[in-house]
């Protein structure tokens, strides 16, 4: 294995290997050192959950329906992250929950 | 380059580092470039689904200065806002604020937004080329993207 070069990287490796991704399937490392990291689909919905709520304080449940609804003002930041995050209404995606 | 989890089609290019979504650190200045893009791979062609780029003065969300965003499909069925546009985080003189004004655009390359940053906004370019590199990257935008 080559040698991991910047702190981040280590630190990368450290932060797959550990308990924020304690299912990772793969991790490889681009030509330029970035790593590249697999998620299993529940660990991606959990990666979801946790923008959704760092976000704006919802669940992902809980936003598709508020944004659905109208509820939501687009134009907020947030909301608008989290549109895209989420993939609502996109290539008949209504979202990732 | 991975498929989003769940989605074997879409991908989703975004920084993360400790599990959330960070922006991007820039040369010569504090400010940092928040980049989000999901390309869907249709028929062996790689469509752009949604972009947001966001200029931030700092590492905080909450220092946003401009917002490029762009959605493919409207998000919902009464979703009239023009599906590329941009946000800034001002105000009219009137003291209107403008930033949840959808200001249309066309579709943008992240060429152009990093162009900006470095003719407007002191972003220092790695390499004296840098105006050649960014034209040949944007070059056949329109015409192969999707």
């Amino acid at each position: 294995m080559r040698q991991l070069r910047t702190a981040e990287e280590r630190f990368s490796r450290q932060l797959c290997n550990g308990s924020w991704y304690p299912g990772v399937m793969e991790i490889t490392y681009t030509a330029a050192g970035t790593p590249v990291i697999d998620l299993t689909p529940e660990e991606y919905d959990a990666y979801l959950e946790r923008e959704t709520q760092a976000a704006i304080g919802m669940s992902v449940a809980e936003f598709t329906r508020a944004y659905l609804a109208g509820e939501l003002e687009d134009g907020d930041m947030a909301v608008d992250h989290l549109v895209g995050l989420l993939r609502i209404g996109q290539n008949g995606h209504k979202a990732a929950a | 380059m991975r498929p989003i989890a769940g989605y074997p089609d879409a991908f989703r290019l975004a920084r993360i580092v400790d599990a959330s979504d960070v922006p991007l650190e820039l040369d010569g200045t504090t400010a940092r470039l928040f980049v989000e893009h999901v390309i869907v791979d249709q028929d062996g062609k790689c469509r752009t689904e949604s972009y947001s780029y966001r200029l931030q003065a700092d590492a905080s969300p909450g220092s946003w200065l401009i917002r490029w965003e762009y959605v493919r499909d409207p998000p919902r069925a009464d979703y009239a806002y023009p599906r590329a546009h941009v946000h800034v985080n001002s105000f009219f003189a009137d003291g209107t604020p403008v930033a949840r004004i959808h200001i249309a655009t066309t579709r943008l390359p992240l060429e152009l937004v990093v162009r900006n940053l470095i003719s407007d906004w002191g972003v220092k370019p790695r390499t004296e080329d840098w105006l050649a590199i960014l034209e040949e990257s944007a070059a056949g935008f329109a015409a192969e993207s999707h």
